[in-house]
Parts: structure tokens; sequence; C-alpha cells
């Protein structure tokens, strides 16, 4: 898998601006000056920790929507009028969702890293297993949500195969992993015994387990023999005591069974597969002895396996090339076809109990114009025979929207007719979680659930359109006819604000402070999602359909928006099994405007800083042959490469390999090919490496940071720079420790490196112009801790007015004066740092962004608990100053707007939660977007749930409240002209008067 | 110019005097960070420096001779190692001035386990033409891990043309060129940590960490200082507002009122004092 690439340029120009208009970096530091004291008596007005909002902005600027993944198990459940589907989903979440609207009733997040593999209901309790690295979690449930109890097994760290089973047997809870068998008490979630089958046997893993009575229960697995081979066993366990009262073996197989042991729903059988062989291995509960049988007469395809289906006296199998086979079980014992799927039909089996201990089995597949689902039901009773196939209900569904229904869970129910119906809760290759109901006339979609959200990987903000571009008619003012033209815009404003009122979908154009975003975010379902920023409503969606026929949904890559203005385009890159696509889709409607497919694996793709012609930027992809394509491939772009080409660096994060490279571009034969030029290796023995970069497009406002004496420390501002966090686990014999450095992404040289020793991580760290913060946590002290490092450099420039004055302007266009990574000056920096305590775990940081880069910066942090907080940069700062008292701080440190240190952020305070009452369920990223006011930034929060708000550091000082009482401010001004112009009447009258006496 | 004499003279015997000292001194193998002259015995590990012309086929450059100083390596900071001469000639010098002419790089590479040729390469690289406008003169820093294992390479020459598309090269007058090589080996230095003790109460949010601790000084210590009850406005500010208030009072405002009544005469009994003052209010007028 390849980590995040990064573009960077050798040359950079100016530095400190992103906006088209030049501004000398001198005149820059002159303003600076001079503004400094300025920017002080504003902080110092705003000394005041900044408040994260408004009592009455709450749910007006921000959203938060819920969500739960993609859903791997489902239990349908009743209770009183309430229809609920009991899931578990990949993103470990176990949820009550309501059948009749797809609405979230209760939900529990479990530990990100934890895997749910099996989920069962008894009654009014549900059962997960999660397998966490290392440990199995036992948790207990009520159908409501709320946990009765949990137990853990500890384990070796391997993922478990064969998956762990578990029985309710009487009161207790019998669970078996890997050799082990342990009873837990159902109430409680006491231990009461706990057995090891490792002792009988070597490699002992158990796969199946049955409770044919409260007494005892039977486990089946295997174990290796002697002689080097697999041999099945069965053992039967006393429930009560946990003593074995028999353990045999019931034969040998070629090799390690890699699909599980099955028990048939009636009790009567054990299945299994030896997938080698191709046999089907049969096991009459009771007997001592498995039967082998044959399937290659049966033609069932290469290498089938078990499916986790179970039937009375029914198994199913799936092979290699993906048909499935319904083989019912009869004597002797044998096995007879009930039915067959190929493979080449896209097709899914699925199964509900009934209350008479038969089951209803379908299959559902799709159909020949691949626009709806065909459904077939079968009922088997209790006995194990099977009636006649039913019914061929379509069932809407379209493969080239959501691909194909790969999770079907089945949900029948008596009509009051007396027939049964049946519902499918289905889990697309998409994500999305839909309920579709079957019916005589035509089968319908109840609800969809946009799931793919919850595996969000990437945004990217786009302004909306204006009105006008939108085609919508809007009359140029005349200055000679004013005054209809105000006329005209005051009535607008009117009904602006009645609609505004009133509760409906936000207008799908920008407003004028630029708010109106829709924000694309690239998902793990194969889908991208055009959100809108004011209430996170899907404007449009765009599933990625495979790129080959007998392909899965390609995963997607990376995702880029280019242009400005009205014609933006967003840029799709996604990745299939053997080649690569470009998708160019309209930002605003998500229509797919064009598409090309490449064989090859992408290494690395980027938007080129250059503009075409036409506004748009090309791409610049690089396949794992190090060859370099461009998007679009034509003429222009390439004169625009040859022009460019030698500047063009990049580098591309290995974790398989431990690496980080960086490479560039040469020129070979008429082509353009990426050079490695710079390798960094990492230990590989578990070191967690990650990257931070610099938003290049975040403009840096001043290239010096004035201080309360009136000097300037020079920021070293590098676009190039990468921070790199290496976190080195525990050893036997060593501690745990964290080395954080600066590496110029251009030239591969370390600018700063420093360890932590006796830390642990996960490093989250964050990037700024010339600082980097990061978190990590301190084993000896037992806490978190965050540090800052502020990067400065020494400048030969004279800082006094005069000399600057005088001084003519630098030509930034001329290369020798540009920012150069190779320059010997380049590693000459050096850093101001502070380390302070912090009461919380980090889950991802980010900072505000706002257009020009003027406003003070507001540091984001989302805690691994859910929460939103605002801090102020102040807070972080390396100057601040170490004395004891505040009061005894010097007069240059206090105008400075410096903050006495403390070694402790203290913590949480509730005022500073921008999240408010909101849990932002496993937050992973923070993006954040500008928008037309200086003061004010967007940010997003992507984890489980989506959480978008806003963010003005120096409150909107470039912006009146929506309440500013504008009547007031009329009504003052009119008061104090006529005041003044009565006053000043009456003055002259009474003077007129006094001279006449 | 004799106090000058003298004083080298002192000087000399001084600089004598410590000669002498430190020749009486019995010797002891010092753990020098920059030894002033190189030999293979002094620096205690080497492995093999690779170079490549053009990033392709990787040949044998030299020896890196380095050593693991101990309290460098626990504390941070850097240490000087060495590399072997290495010179450039013959094909590998047309090489590289042709490398140099098309802008190509040239490239150098280490084993990340220095002790272990197998570990995977660590590489770096610098523009051709870079290194021959720096006359060869190089700079090439190891950045470290604390564990010993090579992280990175920084490769530094001192002149750095903007491009390298029509720069004036310096020729190259031999038909073989020296390379003048530094060598560092860096390792990080510890991070700064928290300082000073961090209250009980700090993790909690502002307005309970302060309650908490007005909570643990009242236990501490008794009679402490009780919070302030809020003042009044006037309780606070009074020493502004009195002077004020009797300015307002007695100030020229009164004075001004009853010159305006003399100034209409009638008022025989008008101080004099008083006079000027409407004499200026008339003039004002």
């Amino acid at each position: 898998m390849w980590g995040a690439g990064h573009l960077v340029r050798r040359f950079g120009g100016s530095p400190f601006r992103r906006s088209a208009r030049r501004t000398h970096p001198q005149f820059l530091l002159l303003t600076c000056t001079l503004m400094g004291l300025v920017q002080r008596l504003a902080l110092l007005a705003l000394m005041g920790l900044s408040n994260a909002m408004f009592e009455d902005q709450v749910d007006k600027i921000d959203w938060c929507t819920q969500h739960i993944g993609k859903v791997t198990h489902s239990i349908f459940h009743s209770t009183g009028p309430h229809r609920l589907a009991l899931v578990a989903t990949e993103q470990s979440v176990l949820a009550g969702v309501d059948l009749r609207h797809g609405t979230i009733i209760w939900r529990q997040v479990l530990r990100a890293d934890e895997k749910i593999s099996g989920f069962q209901q008894h009654g009014k309790v549900l059962l997960s297993l999660g397998i966490a690295p290392g440990r199995l979690f036992i948790r207990l449930w009520s159908t409501q949500g709320s946990l009765v109890w949990d137990a853990q097994l500890l384990g070796s760290a391997e993922e478990s195969i064969p998956a762990p089973t578990a029985a309710f047997v009487g009161s207790s809870i019998v669970v078996a992993w890997k050799s082990t068998v342990v009873a837990f008490h159902g109430t409680t979630g006491a231990q009461l015994w706990a057995l090891e089958l490792g002792g009988e046997a070597s490699d002992v893993a158990i796969s199946a387990m049955l409770a044919p009575s409260e007494a005892e229960i039977i486990v089946y697995g295997s174990s290796s023999t002697a002689k080097g081979g697999v041999s099945l066993f069965s053992s039967k366990i006393s429930a009560d005591k946990g003593e074995r009262l028999e353990f045999g073996s019931l034969g040998e197989v070629s090799k390690n069974l890699t699909s599980p042991l099955i028990a048939t729903s009636d009790k009567k059988f054990i299945a299994g597969v030896d997938t080698h062989a191709s046999k089907l291995l049969l096991h009459r509960v009771g007997t001592k002895s498995f039967h082998s049988i044959p399937l290659t007469a049966h033609q069932l395809g290469e290498a089938p396996a078990m499916l986790s289906m179970s039937l009375p006296s029914v198994v199913a199998l799936r092979s290699a090339d993906g048909g499935s086979a319904l083989l019912k079980i009869v004597t002797g014992p044998n096995v007879e076809v009930l039915k067959k799927v190929e493979g080449s039909v896209p097709h899914s089996l699925a199964q509900a109990s009934t209350k008479d201990g038969g089951a209803v089995l379908a299959v559902v597949t799709v159909s020949g114009d691949r626009d709806a689902l065909v459904l077939e039901t079968a009922q088997v009773q209790g006995d194990g025979t099977v009636d006649e196939w039913k019914g061929e209900d379509r069932l809407p569904w379209s493969m080239s929207l959501q691909g194909w229904a790969a999770g079907v869970w089945l949900n029948s129910y008596t009509r009051k007719d007396g027939t049964l119906g049946h519902r499918l809760l289905v889990s697309a290759e998409d994500h999305s979680l839909r309920l579709l109901q079957a019916a005589k006339e035509a089968g319908k979609s109840s609800w969809v659930r946009e799931e793919a959200l919850a595996s969000v990987q990437q945004a990217e903000f786009v302004s909306l359109p204006s009105l006008a571009v939108d085609g919508e008619k809007m009359e140029v003012p005349s200055f000679a006819f004013a005054l209809p033209a105000v006329i005209a815009g005051i009535q607008k404003r009117l009904s602006a604000a009645s609609s505004a009122s009133t509760t409906g979908p936000p207008p799908k154009y920008a407003d004028a402070y630029g708010t109106r975003q829709v924000v694309l975010t690239r998902t793990g379902g194969s889908k991208v999602f055009g959100l809108h920023s004011s209430d996170g409503s899907v404007i449009w969606s765009y599933f990625v359909p495979p790129l080959a026929a007998s392909d899965v949904p390609p995963a997607l890559h990376s995702l880029h928006v280019s242009g400005h203005g009205a014609q933006p385009q967003a840029f799709l890159l996604a990745q299939g099994a053997s080649s690569w696509s470009v998708l160019v889709l309209h930002p605003f409607n998500g229509k797919l405007l064009s598409q090309t497919i490449t064989p090859g694996t992408i290494l690395h793709a980027t938007r080129l800083p250059y503009q075409l012609r036409n506004g748009l930027s090309p791409l610049l992809i690089v396949s794992t042959d190090l060859k370099v394509h461009m998007y679009p491939s034509t003429s222009e772009t390439n004169g625009l490469m040859l022009e460019h080409y030698s500047n063009l660096y990049f580098h591309v994060l290995k974790p398989a390999e431990a690496a980080l490279r960086g490479y560039s571009i040469v020129r070979e034969a008429d082509a353009f090919v990426a050079v490695e030029r710079w390798a960094m290796i990492f230990p590989e023995d578990g070191a967690q490496v990650n990257l931070a970069h610099f938003p290049f497009d975040a403009a840096v406002h001043s290239p010096v940071r004035v201080l309360g004496d009136r000097s300037v420390l020079y920021k070293y501002v590098n676009r190039n720079a990468v921070a790199v966090g290496v976190a080195i686990p525990e050893q036997e014999s060593e501690e745990p420790s964290i080395q954080v450095m600066l590496v110029d992404g251009a030239s591969g040289r370390v600018l700063h490196s420093v360890k932590h020793s006796s830390c642990e991580g996960p490093i989250n760290m964050l990037l700024g112009e010339n600082w980097l913060l990061y978190e990590y946590w301190s084993k000896n002290l037992m806490q978190h801790q965050i540090s800052i490092s502020e990067f400065y450099t020494n400048s030969t420039v004279s800082d006094d007015l005069l000399s600057l004055v005088l001084s003519g302007p630098i030509d930034y266009t001329q290369r020798a004066n540009m920012f150069d990574s190779f320059s010997p000056a380049t590693s000459d920096l050096y850093a101001l740092s502070q380390s302070y305590a912090f009461g919380t775990s980090v889950a991802a940081m980010g900072l505000s962004h706002t257009a020009m880069g003027i406003t003070p910066k507001n540091i984001l942090v989302a805690t691994s608990a859910g929460q939103l907080a605002v801090f102020d940069k102040r807070l972080l700062d390396p100057r601040r100053p170490h004395v004891a008292n505040p009061q005894k701080m010097t007069q240059a440190d206090r105008e400075e707007g410096l903050v006495p240190y403390m070694p402790s952020l203290g913590g949480i305070n509730p005022l500073t939660v921008l999240s408010h009452r909101h849990a932002i369920k496993q937050p992973r990223m923070i993006v954040c977007a500008p928008t037309m006011l200086e003061s004010t930034s967007l940010v997003f929060v992507i984890g489980l749930d989506l959480f978008l708000s806003r963010v003005a550091p120096a409150k909107e000082f470039d912006r009146l409240n929506e309440d500013f009482n504008f009547v007031a401010l009329v009504g003052a001004t009119v008061f104090l002209v006529v005041a003044t112009v009565g006053s000043g009447w009456f003055a002259n009258r009474k003077d007129l008067a006094r001279q006449w006496r | 110019m004799g106090g000058v004499a003298m004083r080298r003279a002192l000087l000399l015997s001084l600089a004598l005097a410590l000669a002498f000292d430190f020749d009486d001194e019995e010797d002891v193998a010092v753990d020098s960070a920059s030894p002033a002259f190189f030999t293979g015995d002094a620096m205690g590990s080497s492995c093999t420096l690779e170079h490549s012309l053009g990033g392709k086929d990787f040949s044998v450059r030299g020896k890196l001779f380095y050593n693991n100083f101990a309290s460098v390596v626990a504390n941070g900071g850097h240490v000087n190692a060495r590399a072997s001469q290495a010179k450039l000639s013959g094909d590998e010098l047309d090489a590289i001035l042709a490398l140099a002419k098309a802008g190509g790089y040239y490239t150098l590479r280490l084993p990340s386990k220095l002790d272990d040729p197998s570990s995977p390469r660590v590489s770096t690289s610098v523009s051709a033409c870079a290194l021959v406008a720096s006359r060869f003169q190089e700079q090439l820093q190891l950045s470290m891990s604390e564990t010993g294992r090579l992280l990175a390479l920084s490769y530094v020459v001192p002149t750095v043309p903007p491009t390298c598309a029509g720069a004036a090269m310096p020729r190259v007058p031999l038909d073989e060129v020296l390379f003048n090589t530094s060598v560092s080996m860096h390792f990080p230095e510890e991070g700064p940590k928290p300082v000073g003790k961090i209250h009980e109460a700090a993790f909690l949010p502002p307005a309970a960490a302060a309650a908490a601790r007005a909570a643990s000084s009242a236990d501490g210590k008794e009679g402490a200082e009780e919070p302030q009850p809020p003042q009044s406005f006037l309780r606070k500010y009074w020493m502004y507002i009195l002077p004020a208030v009797l300015m307002l009072t007695f100030g020229g405002d009164g004075g001004a009122a009853e010159g305006e009544k003399g100034g209409e005469g009638g008022d025989a009994a008008a101080s004099g004092a008083a006079k000027p003052a409407a004499a200026s209010a008339r003039r004002r007028n």
C-alpha cells in the first residue's frame, strides 16, 4: 500500500502570499513592524481566550451527522412497536437501526481496532465477539443498546483463524477461541470456568461448538498430528463445571481447514470442507467419525469453502470462482444439490429463521438488465425438507449507482392474509445500507443510509457558484437609475431574510461570505459525495463502478479540484486491480464529464500548481514503473511540463518498506520519468511513521515575528518542509521512544531532529508555516504531552526603518532570489521549543486556514473522546516566558501578548469546545477551508461521524453580527445629523441675538 | 613597546608552564568529539560508501570511518566522521562533467545499519553541476536514530547555481579531481519536557481547577486569603472621581457665572477677582 505523497518544488517564489498580486516582503516587513503595535492592541483587546461559539449559533453554523459504517452482521428484532435491525459494522460499531425510517435508535462505538467477528441474539440480549490485537472482547448488550457486561480473553497478537464461536447454554454463555473454552455467567459476566484443550494435542483450533442440552457442550476443531498431518477432533465438556468428558479424533484431513466447521441448525450434523481435496466433511452428531464426500461429481467449481449459514440439514458452499451451491444432506450420508448459482451471475444468499425451527432461504440475483434484484425464496422445514422455490420478486436496484449487494439479510414475516412477506436489508458495494420491500405488485426501496460517509478519506472544498453563473437573470444596476436598483436590492434582501427563516434545503448558490461550499469527499466505498457545507446534506454522489468487468469497485486514490470560479472540475483517480482511471466530475452536480483508463498502478498523483489556458491545472500522475503521465495529455500540458519538470519533486511514504523516498522528474527519450533522488529508511521492527504537511495553498501573511521590543525574528518558511514522526515501540531491552524530524521534501535533508525518550506514539503532528506541533504519550510521567517547535532563521536583511525604505525592491522573479531547497542556507535554522502536559489524548489536530493568513491562528484539537476543542496559538508558543508571577512579566513580553508559561495546558475548557453537545466518534482528520471573510474559516472533522462548523480566531472583525441593530445605527446617525444641524442653527440664532443687544 | 614585549614574555612563560604541566601528565585515552587527525585506528568502525553518476549503477566510492560515542548517542549532538579520500578520474570525471552539463545528479548511499552491509540503503543526491561548481567540496550529514541506525543522509555543497543550463562551470584543469569531504553524524537531542511541577488540579477545566486550588490552599493553611467580594465602582475608583468632582465643584465655572452677573452691572458687591473673568467672557463673545 502506498502512503501519501506530496509534491514540492525546488524553487518557490515569494513564499509569503498566494494571491496573484505580489507584495514585496520588505514592504511586508515594514508594515509588519508598524502594524505590530496595532495587532498587539487588538490581541490585548481579545485577551480572553476565544470562545467557540455563542448559544444562538448552535446548530445554525454547524452540523454533525452520525454514521455506523459498512454493515457486516445484522439481526432483525422487534419489541413492541419497534422494528429494529441490530447491526455490527466494519468500523466496530453496534447499532439498532429503525426499519421504518432507517434512523439510528441506538449506537455503541467500540475500539477502532476491534473487529467484530461474532454477533448473536438470544432473547433480550445480544452477544458480540470482537477481536483486537492480542485479545478477544466478549460483550453482552441489551437489545436497547446498553452494555450488560464485558469480558476479555488474552491471546497472541496474530489474526485468529478460525473465528471465535459462542453458545448460550442454560444461564451461561460459553465462548471457544483458539484452544480455550470459557464459560461466563449470563447475568453477571463472572467467569464460571475455563478449559484449555491445548494439552490434548498440539495446534488445537476450535472451529465449531454445539450445545445439544443444557448439561453438555461439544466442541469441534482441528489439531496437528504427530506425523505432521491435521486431525479433526470432538470434545464433550460438562456445561456446569467445564470438565472434559470425552476427547476423540474424528479422522484426518489433508491440510489445515481454511473454512470453518458449521453446525446445522437442527444440531444433527457438523459440516466442513477440505478445500484442498475438494471434499465435504460431514459428521453426524453422536458418531465417532467424519464422512468425506467428494464434491467433484457435483461440479461446484474450484476450492469450495463453507458459507456461515446454519440451516436444518442444509449446507451452503461457495467456490473460488464465486459460484454458490445449497446442498441438502440426505441419508447415507450424502448430499444432493438444492440450488446452484454460477459465479458469473452476481448473487447473494440469505436466510431467516422461522418459529417452528425451520428457515426461509433466499437467493438474490441481478436481473438481466442489471436494473433490479431478483429474489427467490424457499422454505426449509425443521426436519430438512425443502419446499418449492417461489416467486421472482423484482426489487429496485441499480448496479451502476450502488454496485452489487454485497451483504443481504432476509426478514420474513407473515402478512395479514397469511402469506409470507419478505424484506431485505442490503449492504451494497458502495457501503450504503437500504431496506428493500418485496411486494406483490412491485418491490420498493424504503430508505437509504449512505454509510460510505463513515470512511471519508479526503475532503476538498469548492465554493458554490453565484446566482449569476447559475444562469438566473440578474439585472445590472445602472447609476442613472440607482433608486430602483436600491429598492430592488432591499426587496431581495427582505425576501431572502423571510425565506431564510423557513426550514428547507439550503440554497445551492454562493452567499456573500463564501460559507456555502460544496464539500467533495472521497470515501472508502468507491464513492464520492458532494455535501452541502450548510447542513451536510448530500447534493450529489457518484459511485465508481469496477474498471474491468470482473473486478471489484476500484479504490479511490485521490481527488483534486482544479480551476476557480464558475468552471472548476473535480479529478478523481481510481485504482483498479490492474489499471487506473481518471474521472472528471462536475463538482456541483456530480456528472461524469470524461473518463480515461490506463493500465498500471498509481504511485503518486498530484495537481500541478500551473494553469492551462482554460484555467484548469493539469494532473501529474506517476505509476509504479516510474512513468510520468499528464492529464489532460495535450501538447499544452507537455509544453508546461517541459518548462517546469526540472523543478518538480515529490516523495512517497512506503510503509511496507519502512521507507520515505523522494523523486524528481527527468526527461528520457521524449518521455518524462521519475527517478529516486533520496531515501530515508526507518526501523522495520514495528516503528510507526507518519507525516505532516503544511497545505500548499495556505497563505503565509508575514515573514517575520515582531517582538515586544520592536525587533523581529525571521520565520523559517520552507514550503517543501515535511514533518516526519517515528514512534519506536518498546523492545525487550529498550524503552520506547519517539523521534520527530523536519525534512526538506525536495533535497531530503534533515533540517531538525529531536527525540523524546520513554515516550510512545501514536504521534499526532501539525505543521504550520514555521512551526511544528506534536502530541505523544509520556510513559514515565503517565501523561499526554504536546510539544511546539518554532523555526527561525538568521537574516542579513537589515530591519531598521531607514534601510527598509532606502533599499530597493528584490526581484523575486529572478531564480537567484527564490527559495532553493538545495542551497546551503536552507539548512540554516534554529528552533525554539517548549512542551506542555495535556489532559486528554488527541486523535487529530488541525489549523485554521483563512484566505490571506492575516488572522491569528487557532489550533483545533479533536480528542479521542470526540470533542473538538479550539486552542489559541498563543498557548502553544515557545516564547511563553517562565515567570513565577504573571505580574512580573516584562513590559515587552506583555506588549507582545505572551502568556506566562505553565507546565500544563489545563483541562479542556467547556467554553472552547466547538462541538458542544456532539461527540464526534473516531475522529481521524481535521480539514480547514477559508471563506470569503478573512476572519472565518470552515472546520470539517472527519471520523465515523462528520462535523462541520466555523471558527473565527479573532472574532468576526470583518462582519457585523446577524442580530446587529441597524435601526439603532440609522436612528442614531439621523439623530446626530439633526442634532448637529439643529444646535448649529440654534447657536447662530443665539449669537445673532446677542450681537443685537 | 616595552609593555608589549613584557606581555609577550609573560604569555610565553605561561604557555611553557602549561605545556610543562601537560607534558608531565600521563597519557589518557580521550574520546575527542573532533579529533584533529584521522587514522583508521582512531575511528572504530567503517562501512562502505557507494556512489552513482546518474542514479543507476552504484559503485564503491570509499570507506566511511566512524565511532559511536556513547555519550553523544545518549544525549544527542554531533560527532565528526571521516570518509576516505575519493577521487574521480578518467571516464568517471568525463561522466560527471557530462552530467553537469545535462542537469544530471550525483548520488551517495550508505546502509541503514552501518554495521550490516545488506541492510536497506539510505541515499541522497545532489545536482552534478552544483558539485562541480563547488569544486567537489561536500558536506555529508548522517541523521541517526537513538538506536544508532542511519535514518537519513543530508548532502550539502557550498555553491548551488540557480540553473545548470548555461551556468559557468569552473574549469577542471587536471585529469583527476579529489573530493573535499566533511562528514558528521547527528544524533537527535532530547526534546523539551514540561518545566515545573504540575498541580494535581491542572487537568481540570479552568473554573474547576481554580476551585480545586482554592480548596487545597484553604486546607493547607488556615486563615488563607478569602476571595475579595466584588467592590462597587465608587469604592474602587473614588481616588480618581473625588478630585474630578472637587475640580468641577470649585473650578472656574462658578466664577464665570458670577462674572456674567457682574458684566450685566448692577451688583456693586462683585468681588475684584470676578472682574477679569467677566472681561474674558466678553472677549469670547
